[in-house]
């Protein structure tokens, strides 16, 4: 059945309608083509008629106009618009007239090089094209330096294999004439900040060699395509949007699944109902991408997949996500762009420029955290000229269905900026110790954009570390150190955890993860999903980066606890206002996994815990940090709207928790853990401050028995309900969508005495990237919208007392944050 | 934004920055290298540079190995393949061994000491050109490239990896040409592995030095790895004295370089004349020689190798390898005596062989079937060798065949 009929059909169903609150259908759009531009070689006008290819898109024939012109441009149409052809035309055409010139191809990744080279050669059979990576054998490397006139590499290798190695490239430098800068919309965040940085350096190197190399970028759809490939490369782009190829009818769909409990704001799972449609899809013989937002869920769908679909289906049906080992990965690339794999549940793995051919049809499986990423994810479906299916299924997160009620977010507003900062403290250190290595500074040097002064002060740090030597105003490396060596672009720390399976006396390697997340993926005593399959994680050995798993089949998977404290600050923005302030400042945060919850697998409910002993992270970053004045709080605890204050239990207390603990046998209720009066707790389960009377409260069946653990937890989820929590997640929810950033790129805190207010109670916003990037900064700028954004989006919400798409999940007995969070942030306007 | 603030902030950040405050014991009063070393300005057109200079008679012993040749190196000229170096004077060759500021290469890799040698009239001259700061690396280069004008090729220990790529890097970026750029280079590492590699676990220059020159280093002997970092360290606190024992082992390396040369230039051009005891060592040079498509030599170096074996399995090599060139040349007569000696002492081999001359180029079936049937028998014993047994198996029924056939 063709798309289409299928969407007829489910158009019928009442119920599907009712849920699905947007679809959007883009009609089938003709090419607008250009004829084939006046200059162009005879030799590359011939291949490309003989691909069948007898015209450009109007956007190709503008790029060759603006790159002969001299221009360096950026290039930002649809997916699958033919954005190659806009760089390679015109770079072939020079290396045609000019076989001393040369051209650097950048891709994010390995994967897309292969790709390309064929794409070049079939335009230009004789062209000198080599790709340059780690997989190219040693003996090849001394002719490619000398005689590639195109260079296919990727901003790593550029990083760690030719710029240190300059010399050795010396022809290739002074011929340099393009820079070719593919997908540069991956290059954001830290990576993206990295990548600026090795442009600086390359282009340093250029200049030392006297080229001047011309920039092409090209880029998927993002708010800022011309600020980010400024920020990039440092000179003026001229920007190519006006996209001239055709597209099939493509339907962008958002599905909101049902609530089943309206009072507790209790939604169908969005994973449930992704599955249920990736079966319709597999049932119905269209291939479908999957896409997941952690590769926890990605596991849990798989697992959810596999029991219930029939057996031979099973190899039909892979996951893809980082942690997988690189020949899996082709693998199902391979696999799924023949055929032969018709369903992938994937991560963001799989986004970078990852060629797997055409699809009929995307699932998004929550909101993948950006409008760009959305948007890119679901043009992944009908590259062709068939209809297509992109459907977006809404979580029951805050943003999700905020996201849910306001399809025009997704369909209409521009696609978030992206972001980089490449003077980040650390990782401009990080380059400027590579600059040094490559070339000694002098005083009269400049390096990219960074100012002079700021320059001369990190060359005095990395003097003053014995790294460089100062002398007659020039800075030369002495270190016996390859600098680049210990600088990875993919992240702030560079040590890897090796996942090793323990069978018997066998260990066998099943995948890799970043040292920054093993601490909550792979702590002791986690369950972790690989391929679908569980592993009880034995150890975990930070220093040697080992970490030793057990094959087990339990059925319960694990939650991490996850603590953050302030450690310290420095404001370095304030405005008072009567009711609150506003700041802007440094911080250091300290950031630990102090447990876990077991969770069980079919019906979600916690039957567990356990604690964690691992050494704290610190994050040194910038932060946004509303704090509330005691005039505020006054005022909502004489509504009766304050819930965060310690409590008063009366005096015949002492007695009644003796009772209490007798009656429940000195046990924790919740875990079972013995105990005595000194270590057990008596805890109030609908909570203390809800009640008028003492008699009520006390009442004993309102008390319960629980350990410490147990007990923290239950009191977390009664300040998780508060006005304060329940403002602060409506906040912190809505900051991405304010700044336009992935959800992960920020990190949210509220305390009810905190040490950033005076002891006041605070909500905190910060960058979750060390350093910053910039985004809580926008956030203390914009305030007063993300305030009354966030008033709106809990006033909407049909819930009763709050629900994970407003204030926060609601917790036990009916008490919700709902009206203490809308009092407070109506207190701040 | 000051220094300090930038710093704090970065140690804030979690940036490793490994302040190497000065060592205590160094904490001396400024020592400079005209101090410590007896060397002079040494004037370039780029600017003047410190060197020390040194000359040691012709006859000079290095360890036991004079430096001088002996006889001519059109040996090792021929083993260069680049034949043009036969026709140049023994001046024209140039040792050079580097001292740098890190062992990982690249464009951040400075050569701070370069030790050079070459031949002038009587003697054997050296300078080492330091940098004592690396704002005079444009002078270097240039004194390097003035000491070795007229040159024809540079004999290095392991440059071809190291050295001469970090040279030429450093040209580069001083915006010269390398005058080693596309010039003959004799990487005398890749001699010394050909000769010594089986009898010698290491190959490093110190351990060719004590085995085959017999030279102690004495000492101010500063070992390789430390050397980077006592360059640093002086350009930190600008003291000089460590640096003496720097610039004896770099002394030291060029002389050695020079030895060496000297005792492949005789071996290669003498070969026979070559004095070793050891059996590997003939062999070795023997089978350098053969590759090289001097036979006769090989030959020569194979039965010296085969006479001086203490060992029926060190003796199997030479006598194969000469038994292969004699009938490689058809010469039977004196191939046939190598193998029976070889096979005498168990060589699968020389016993496939001999079975095959008897069968295919005298017809003597009887014979070539008893080699078969010793060899079976000696296969019996030795079950690891299972396509050897299959294929001498398979001569065997094929020898009885014929053997019948004739009878009938």
């Amino acid at each position: 059945m063709d798309i289409d009929d299928l969407l007829l059909a489910w158009q019928k169903d009442e119920e599907f309608t009712r849920n699905t609150t947007c679809w959007n259908i883009a009609p089938t759009k003709a090419a607008d083509f250009a004829p084939f531009p006046p200059g162009l070689p005879s030799e590359l006008e011939q291949n490309l008629r003989a691909q069948g290819i007898n015209a450009l898109y109007s956007h190709q024939a503008e790029a060759y106009r603006l790159i002969e012109s001299g221009q360096h441009i950026v290039i930002a149409t649809g997916t699958a618009s033919g954005k190659t052809l806009c760089y390679n035309l015109p770079v072939l055409q020079a290396l045609l007239a000019d076989p001393s010139a040369r051209a650097l191809y950048l891709f994010p990744t390995k994967a897309l090089a292969q790709d390309q080279l064929k794409n070049l050669r079939a335009l230009d059979p004789t062209v000198k094209a080599a790709i340059y990576d780690g997989d190219t054998p040693t003996q090849q490397r001394p002719e490619i330096r000398k005689n590639a006139a195109v260079l296919i590499t990727n901003p790593d290798m550029l990083h760690q294999g030719i710029l240190p190695h300059h010399t050795l490239w010396h022809q290739f430098f002074r011929g340099l004439r393009y820079v070719v800068i593919d997908e540069m919309h991956s290059y954001r965040g830290v990576f993206g900040s990295h990548v600026a940085n090795v442009i600086r350096r390359l282009k340093r190197i250029a200049a030392f060699y006297h080229a001047y190399p011309q920039f092409i970028l090209t880029s998927a759809t993002i708010g800022n395509p011309v600020e980010l490939a400024t920020k990039l490369i440092e000179s003026p782009v001229a920007l190519i949007d006006q996209d001239g190829s055709p597209h099939g009818k493509r339907h962008f769909l958002i599905y909101n699944p049902p609530l089943y409990d309206e009072h507790l704001g209790l939604r169908t799972s969005s994973i449930q109902t992704g599955i249920h449609f990736a079966r319709r899809m597999m049932v119905d013989g269209h291939q479908t991408l999957i896409f997941a937002r952690t590769r926890r869920t990605v596991e849990m769908i798989l697992t959810y997949l596999y029991d219930t679909m029939p057996t031979e289906w099973r190899a039909k049906i892979r996951g893809y996500r980082s942690g997988y080992l690189k020949n899996d990965r082709r693998e199902i690339e391979t696999g799924f762009k023949t055929g032969s794999i018709r369903t992938v549940v994937a991560t963001s793995a799989l986004e970078l420029g990852i060629d797997i051919g055409d699809l009929e049809s995307v699932i998004m499986v929550g909101y993948p955290g950006s409008i760009a990423t959305t948007r890119q994810r679901a043009g992944r479906a009908g590259r062709k000229q068939q209809a297509s299916l992109a459907m977006l299924i809404a979580s029951s997160d805050a943003m999700d269905q905020y996201l849910a009620n306001h399809p025009e977010y997704l369909t209409e507003k521009s696609p978030e900026n992206a972001l980089i900062d490449p003077n980040n403290a650390s990782i401009l250190l990080q380059h400027l110790q590579c600059a040094a290595f490559e070339l000694p500074f002098s005083d009269q040097d400049h390096y990219g954009s960074l100012p002079e002064d700021l320059l001369k002060a990190y060359l005095e740090v990395m003097v003053e570390a014995g790294w460089l030597h100062a002398q007659d105003g020039k800075y030369y490396w002495i270190a016996d150190q390859f600098a680049a060596g210990n600088v990875s672009l993919r992240s702030t720390t560079s040590s890897i955890i090796s996942l090793k399976v323990e069978i018997g006396a066998q260990s066998q390697l099943i995948g890799e993860i970043d040292a920054a997340s093993a601490a909550w993926l792979v702590h002791p005593e986690a369950i972790y999903l690989h391929e679908a399959e569980s592993y009880e994680v034995k150890s975990l050995d930070l220093e040697h980066g080992i970490c030793s798993l057990v094959p087990v089949d339990y059925d319960y998977y694990t939650i991490p606890e996850r603590n953050t404290t302030i450690e310290a600050f420095n404001p370095r923005q304030q405005e008072l206002f009567s009711r609150y302030s506003k700041t802007f400042g440094d911080l250091n945060l300290r950031q630990e996994v102090s447990g876990y919850r077991k969770v069980r697998w079919q019906t979600g409910e916690t039957i567990g815990h356990g604690e964690v002993h691992l050494p704290p992270s610190f994050l040194e970053t910038k932060g946004c940090w509303l704090a509330l004045e005691p005039a505020l709080v006054d005022t909502l605890r004489a509504e009766d709207l304050w819930t965060a204050d310690a409590n008063n239990y009366g005096p015949g207390w002492a007695a009644l928790k003796r009772q209490i603990l007798m009656r429940d046998g000195y046990r924790c209720r919740a875990c079972g853990t013995s105990g005595d009066e000194s270590t057990l707790h008596v805890h109030h389960i609908q909570p203390f401050k809800t009640f008028e009377s003492l008699e009520l409260a006390n009442r004993p069946s309102n008390l319960v028995t629980l350990c410490p653990a147990c007990h923290r937890l239950a009191e977390q989820n009664v300040r998780l309900r508060s006005g304060l929590a329940g403002a602060a997640y409506a906040l912190g929810n809505l900051a991405p969508l304010m700044v336009m950033c992935d959800r992960e790129d920020l990190g949210m805190l509220s305390e009810a005495r905190s040490v950033l207010a005076h002891g006041q109670p605070a909500i905190l916003v910060y960058d979750s990237i060390p350093g910053g990037l910039g985004l809580s900064e926008h956030l203390y700028e914009q305030h007063a919208l993300w305030i009354s954004r966030a008033i709106e989006m809990i006033a909407e919400c049909p819930c009763h007392n709050g629900c994970p798409a407003c204030v926060g999940p609601i917790g036990e007995e009916g008490h919700g944050g709902k009206k203490e969070a809308l009092a407070l942030l109506e207190g701040l306007v | 934004m000051d220094f300090e603030s930038l710093s704090e902030k970065l140690r804030r950040m979690g940036v490793q920055i490994g302040i190497q405050k000065p060592l205590e014991t160094s904490r001396q009063a400024r020592k400079p290298i005209e101090t410590v070393v007896p060397g002079r300005e040494y004037q370039t057109n780029f600017g003047s540079l410190f060197s020390l200079g040194h000359s040691y008679p012709q006859d000079y012993l290095h360890g036991r190995q004079p430096v001088l040749p002996q006889h001519s190196i059109y040996g090792l000229a021929r083993w260069s393949r680049v034949p043009e170096l036969e026709q140049k004077n023994l001046d024209q060759f140039i040792f050079l061994d580097t001292e740098t500021t890190g062992l990982s290469g690249g464009t951040g890799t400075m050569a701070f000491m370069v030790g050079v040698a070459r031949f002038r009239r009587e003697s054997l001259a050296m300078e080492q050109f330091f940098l004592r700061s690396p704002a005079e690396e444009a002078a270097l280069l240039a004194g390097l490239e003035e000491f070795c004008d007229g040159m024809a090729a540079v004999v290095t220990y392991n440059g071809k990896a190291f050295d001469i790529p970090i040279l030429n890097t450093r040209y580069i970026l001083q915006g010269f040409t390398s005058p080693f750029e596309d010039l003959p280079h004799l990487d005398l590492l890749h001699l010394t592995r050909r000769i010594w590699r089986a009898r010698l676990e290491q190959c490093n220059l110190g351990n060719i030095e004590r085995q085959i020159l017999q030279l102690q280093r004495d000492g101010d002997e500063v070992p390789g790895y430390l050397v980077p970092e006592y360059y640093a360290q002086y350009l930190r606190d600008g003291n000089a004295e460590p640096l003496r024992g720097i610039f004896y082992h770099n002394e030291q390396d060029v002389l050695s370089l020079a030895a060496l040369f000297a005792l492949f230039a005789d071996m290669l051009e003498a070969p026979t004349a070559w004095e070793t005891s050891s059996s590997q060592d003939l062999t070795a040079l023997g089978r350098l020689l053969e590759q090289m498509g001097e036979v006769d030599g090989a030959v020569s170096l194979y039965q010296k190798g085969a006479q001086a074996a203490e060992s029926a399995h060190t003796k199997l090599e030479p006598l194969l390898r000469q038994a292969k060139l004699h009938k490689r040349h058809g010469d039977y007569n004196r191939a046939l005596p190598l193998w029976e000696q070889a096979a005498a002492d168990g060589s699968l081999e020389a016993l496939e062989e001999l079975a095959k001359y008897y069968e295919h180029s005298t017809r003597q079936l009887e014979k070539a079937l008893a080699y078969t049937n010793q060899a079976l028998r000696l296969l019996e014993t030795n079950p690891d060798s299972i396509v050897f047994f299959r294929d001498f198996l398979h001569r065997q029924k094929r020898l009885a065949a014929k053997l019948q056939r004739r009878q009938a």
